[in-house]
């Protein structure tokens, strides 16, 4: 939902689109930001929205923060250092209002979405589907007897404006703006993204999904989401993304940030297939107070380059945090993905499983962060990474980083890099398997720790995306 | 370079260029993963002291030495056996590598050539040791050359001297195993409390060369070690054992690179800490396996033992593998002796505090039994003096 002034600007421009659709064809954006990041430009997108001062200040802020701080120096810098930063759109806006139901997405997104399985998730849950194209939520639904509840589940355009309150106090508590150069640009041109608020003491039951998708060249999309889950409730939220492929270079750098209060059970699931031009950098973090427990559910498919490290800080006794993983690398592509738990009290937990398959020239990264403070005793950590090669010029890494302080904790952290034997792949076909299916067997029973944790048309897409991964000669 | 003929005025030329290097090259900062955990400000050493005319160290051999080794001195072995010199010395620990490293070409007080000639099997283990003395900075160099087929075992003690307060005292460890060569390197580091190391050390290994290298690291009170081996040639195999006993307020930053870079070669590594009292210890290290080498089988072990609250330790065990004709894995644990373990051998009536000294001994035989038994005797001596109050 636009503000009016923001209609009124639209106006006049493309007017006869609007009324027939309220949606804009995807090459005739009206609002088409110059490219470059700019005061200016931060200025635009504050006022375009309508936002209040203090956010208009806390974009300002986070645009120095971006400006001055060093891009790291640490990772593939040569890719980093290769992102133009004054080419790329910061603020693209499709839609003058987000649709309301689904008969109101347009055709060509729903074809798209028809590929990626939306319309039996849709089907399947009826509820809270929130559609990202471009830099607006356009597509919007919510299970009537979720808002009965008293759960809020909306664009974080939308969430600013309806409970400013509630995003005021938790917006930017888990990912500081100055956390790294990515968090800052994000916190400085955000747009779009999923807020949801679930009240204490209420089990969502069926998944929360949004799906974001990326369709302008040299478009940056920065979305960011803020979850917060009450004390004893329970919620399952599912981000997947697409993208067709471009010509030239894209920026994604989402902020994620969860709050999961004392017994509450929050589970993220993502699975990223970007266009293979797509630099996705992202920060994604939560905070688990007392038995608290979040896990990430993490798929890494597609972008030409991913940093993605999600994180738990458990911060209060009995918390526990899962990050379960897979990351797949073909090539041109690197992955470095990887998972962060802090334990900050006594007796949490945490478990990271990290899968990753680097095909022909791709290049797979682990790199993970376990820290135990001193005053976390009883805590335990356990970490797995399992990394399979494919073909000549096949690259996996693995990097974790674990700092352990006292006696009563315990860390274990094991990984196995190895690729498909021949023996496996001789015993399938000896059964009557080409070479080729017996590799894409192997591989989906390699993923499948992944796979099985995913809702049932989730695995299903993910295991196609596989196959198409797959397609084209392996080793 | 030096004209032919000119003896040892290339180790001159060498060395100059060390030193400038040495000025040239930028104190790392801490956001350098090598010095993520340590300050490299630990081993400033004011330019007066670098300048002073170098007195020669000590490095003495215990005991006999074995028969057909040579041992010589590093700059007259620059002159009179340029042969065996020119092409190795600073070509394993590169003063390129880093700022010590340079200071450690440029300013070593005394080198060591231990040369085992082709085919030699010696009977006996060398064992050499330096006691540092009145100096506040020190530095040593040893150079191992084994010729093919050459199998030899050397202890490097770096024993505690007598002067107090924060000495200094850098190592550099270079060793060319020659093709089908055998080399078991023992490296033992127990200086004096408010000693600080510097450990440079780096070992290339040829065809179907067998090293096998043991850092035994007890004293001082920074100890800042970066050791590798470079597999290079096909079949060669590596195996390093690390053990780490800290207490009080002991600081170990043990860094390693284990490098495949040639087709069917294989690595073993683990390296072990049991900590105590404040006692923190860093461990970071890489195994790679570069695009063209086929077939190699690595394993990489930390594990560390906290027997106090108040200990701490940070573990980077970092694969990079290119090639994906590889078996590659890794571990690293942290955390107190197994309760079941205590419970049981406390079920067979041994006490508890004798559990653990048990327990601590057989977390370091794999490493210690790999040390010549004399050697081996005093090591196990010091643990059991270190576990006395626990």
């Amino acid at each position: 939902m636009a503000p009016d002034d923001a209609q009124a600007q639209v106006k006049g421009i493309g007017d006869d689109y609007a009324e027939r659709y309220g949606f804009h064809d995807p090459t005739e954006y009206l609002r088409n930001a110059p490219r470059g990041i700019s005061h200016a430009l931060v200025e635009s997108i504050s006022r375009l929205k309508t936002e209040p001062e203090w956010m208009r200040e806390f974009r300002r802020k986070a645009l120095d923060t971006f400006l001055t701080k060093p891009m790291p120096a640490w990772g593939n810098t040569g890719l980093l250092n290769s992102i133009d930063f004054a080419n790329m759109h910061y603020y693209v806006r499709p839609a003058d209002r987000e649709g309301r139901t689904w008969d109101e997405v347009p055709d060509d997104i729903k074809k798209t979405f028809d590929r990626l399985g939306i319309p039996e998730a849709e089907r399947k849950f009826l509820a809270g589907v929130s559609a990202q194209y471009e830099s607006e939520v356009v597509y919007h639904s919510i299970k009537e007897e979720l808002t009965k509840r008293g759960v809020i589940f909306m664009g974080m355009d939308q969430g600013l404006k309806e409970h400013e309150d509630i995003v005021r106090e938790y917006m930017s508590t888990v990912v500081p703006v100055a956390d790294n150069k990515f968090s800052a640009l994000n916190s400085a041109v955000w747009s779009g993204g999923s807020f949801i608020y679930v009240p204490p003491d209420t089990d969502v039951g069926i998944p929360l999904q949004a799906y974001f998708r990326i369709n302008a060249e040299n478009m940056g999309q920065f979305e960011r989401t803020l979850i917060i889950v009450g004390k004893g409730s329970r919620v399952h939220y599912i981000e997947g993304c697409t993208a067709p492929i471009y010509s030239s270079d894209s920026l994604h750098a989402a902020v994620v940030e969860i709050i999961a209060m004392p017994g509450a059970h929050i589970r993220y699931t993502t699975i990223q297939n970007w266009s293979h031009n797509v630099f996705n950098l992202v920060t994604k973090r939560a905070v688990a107070h007392e038995n608290a427990v979040v896990e990430w559910v993490d798929g890494n498919i597609g972008s030409k380059f991913t940093m993605k490290y999600p994180c738990v800080y458990l911060k209060g006794e009995g918390a526990r945090g899962e990050i379960l993983s897979i990351a797949f690398a073909g090539n041109g592509q690197h992955q470095d993905a990887g998972a962060k738990m802090y334990h900050l009290a006594p007796n949490t937990s945490s478990r990271i499983t990290s899968k990753s398959i680097s095909k022909d020239g791709g290049r797979a990264s682990y790199r993970g962060m376990v820290r135990v403070q001193p005053n976390a005793t009883g805590s335990k950590v356990g970490v797995e990474c399992d990394a399979l090669l494919l073909g000549e010029a096949a690259r996996s890494d693995t990097y974790p980083t674990m700092e352990v302080s006292g006696d009563a904790v315990r860390v274990e952290h094991e990984a196995r890099i190895s690729r498909i034997s021949e023996e496996q792949v001789f015993y399938l076909q000896s059964r009557g398997l080409s070479p080729d299916e017996a590799r894409l067997l192997i591989v989906n029973g390699f993923i499948e720790p992944f796979t099985k944790q995913l809702p049932m048309e989730f695995a299903v897409e993910l295991n196609r995306l596989i196959e198409l991964e797959m397609e084209g000669g392996v080793g | 370079m030096s004209a032919e003929g000119s003896g040892g005025a290339w180790l001159e030329d060498l060395r100059q260029k060390a030193w400038e290097a040495y000025h040239d090259t930028p104190e790392p900062g801490r956001s350098a993963h090598l010095w993520r955990y340590t300050d490299p400000g630990l081993f400033r050493m004011p330019e007066q002291i670098l300048d002073a005319e170098p007195r020669p160290g000590l490095i003495v051999p215990e005991g006999d030495i074995p028969a057909g080794i040579e041992i010589l001195d590093l700059v007259e072995a620059a002159e009179s056996r340029p042969e065996l010199v020119r092409d190795r010395l600073g070509l394993a620990v590169r003063f390129d590598g880093g700022r010590l490293e340079a200071l450690n070409l440029a300013r070593f007080q005394h080198g060591l050539v231990v040369h085992a000639p082709r085919g030699l099997v010696a009977p006996s283990p060398l064992i050499l040791i330096s006691r540092l003395g009145g100096k506040r900075f020190n530095a040593s160099r040893l150079l191992v050359v084994a010729d093919e087929d050459a199998d030899l075992t050397l202890v490097r003690s770096y024993a505690a001297g007598t002067r107090e307060g924060e000495i200094q005292s850098h190592c550099a460890i270079e060793v060319f195993a020659g093709p089908g060569s055998h080399v078991r390197l023992i490296v033992i580091q127990d200086l004096q409390p408010g000693a600080r190391l510097h450990l440079a050390q780096r070992t290339v290994a040829e065809r179907h060369a067998r090293v096998e290298t043991v850092v035994v690291s007890l004293g001082g009170a920074v100890m800042k070690a970066n050791v590798g081996t470079t597999l290079a040639g096909e079949g060669a195999e590596s195996e390093s054992w690390g053990v780490i006993v800290g207490d009080g307020t002991q600081h170990f930053d043990h860094h390693t690179v284990h490098t495949h870079a040639a087709a069917h070669t294989q690595s073993r590594f683990n390296y072990k800490a049991v900590l105590k009292g404040h006692a923190r210890s860093v461990y970071t290290g890489s195994i790679r396996i570069e695009r063209d080498a086929p077939n190699c089988d690595a394993y990489q072990e930390n594990r560390n033992l906290m027997l106090e609250e108040t200990a701490r330790a940070d573990s980077i065990p970092e694969l990079e593998i290119l090639n994906q004709d590889v078996r590659c894995s890794h571990g690293a644990t942290m955390g107190p002796i197994e309760p079941d373990y205590l419970f049981y051998l406390e079920s067979r009536g041994i006490s508890h505090d004798d559990a653990v000294r048990l327990f601590v001994d057989g977390f370091v035989t794999p490493a210690f039994s790999r040390v010549p038994p004399a050697v081996e005797a005093s090591l196990r001596g010091h643990l059991a003096a270190r576990m006395e109050r626990l």
